[in-house]
């Protein structure tokens, strides 16, 4: 009967979504506020254009060896060439123009940094944005 | 024996509805390269006026990230859910760029998405019944509200 009674209670605390989410109150997501104002431009990319992102966007995911968590955004490191990578900011900003990219380039050429930042909320848009290219600590 | 049974069937009810989270309902999904999608549009325009309910037109895209946060925080709002129910709720799916989402970009004058376009009852596009990115639930839920 005790093991019954135990199953019962993890199986309450197990799942919110069909015991809290009866109330507005409770289904309320509880996550980070909402980036307010940030938007993807639409016309930004012809189609031509959003192919050679793609191809882009796999060498940067390639090439970013590290990625750090900001207060505002992220710090992306990366080696190697950066025309490519200049491109693919390019297309970033003109597509995500309402956040900030700002590049640093490491003497002796070593390594380049990339902070993508903005204002309050921003966070959530970018770690969405760039998914692809944070390394999430385990 | 009985109790165990009950369990077990609240156990697989609960795995199945754990990842259900409640969302704002779409009427229609058209794609905006779609032959024909403006002048659909224009009928179910018509329609929700005959039936004098607003439209909430939602301009959105697979690869737009500010749409995927808005799918996941605002429309899964119990206020934003619940205003949404008098709308007839149309999204226009704008993933594949073309020279059609061009067309229906500039008959709303959307730049950016997410875009929401609210149409009153009676057919009225006032021109400042546009929002443009992402906008928290109490922001969207008030601006529902307001369209008669």
């Amino acid at each position: 009967m005790t093991r019954l009674a135990t199953l019962a209670v993890l199986l309450v605390v197990s799942s919110p979504t069909l015991f809290l989410a009866r109330t507005p109150e409770a289904a309320a997501p509880a996550q980070a506020a909402v980036p307010v104002g940030h938007y993807c431009n639409m016309g930004f990319f012809t189609p031509e254009g959003v192919k050679r992102f793609d191809v882009l966007v796999q060498k940067i995911v390639a090439a970013v060896t590290e990625s750090e968590e900001l207060e505002n955004g992220f710090l992306f490191r990366f080696s190697g060439q950066f025309r490519e990578a200049g491109e693919w900011i390019d297309g970033a900003r003109g597509c995500c123009p309402t956040i900030e990219y700002s590049v640093a380039f490491a003497p002796q050429s070593g390594p380049v940094t990339l902070r993508i930042t903005g204002g309050a909320g921003a966070k959530e848009f970018i770690r969405e944005e760039f998914r692809k290219i944070i390394h999430e600590k385990e | 024996m009985k109790a165990r049974t009950v369990l077990a069937g609240l156990f697989l009810f609960a795995v199945a509805t754990a990842e259900a989270k409640p969302s704002v309902t779409w009427s229609v999904t058209l794609r905006s390269e779609e032959a024909g999608a403006s002048s659909k549009l224009d009928d179910l325009l018509a329609s929700a006026r005959a039936d004098r309910r607003p439209v909430l037109i939602e301009f959105t895209a697979a690869w737009c990230a500010a749409c995927r946060l808005f799918d996941r925080d605002t429309y899964t709002d119990p206020d934003v859910i619940r205003e949404t129910r008098r709308f007839v709720t149309i999204r226009i799916d704008a993933t594949n760029a073309d020279a059609a989402d061009g067309e229906l970009a500039r008959r709303f004058g959307v730049r950016g998405l997410p875009t929401l376009v609210f149409v009153s009852s009676r057919g009225a596009v006032p021109a400042s019944s546009s929002l443009l990115g992402l906008v928290d639930a109490k922001t969207l839920a008030r601006g529902l509200r307001e369209i008669p």
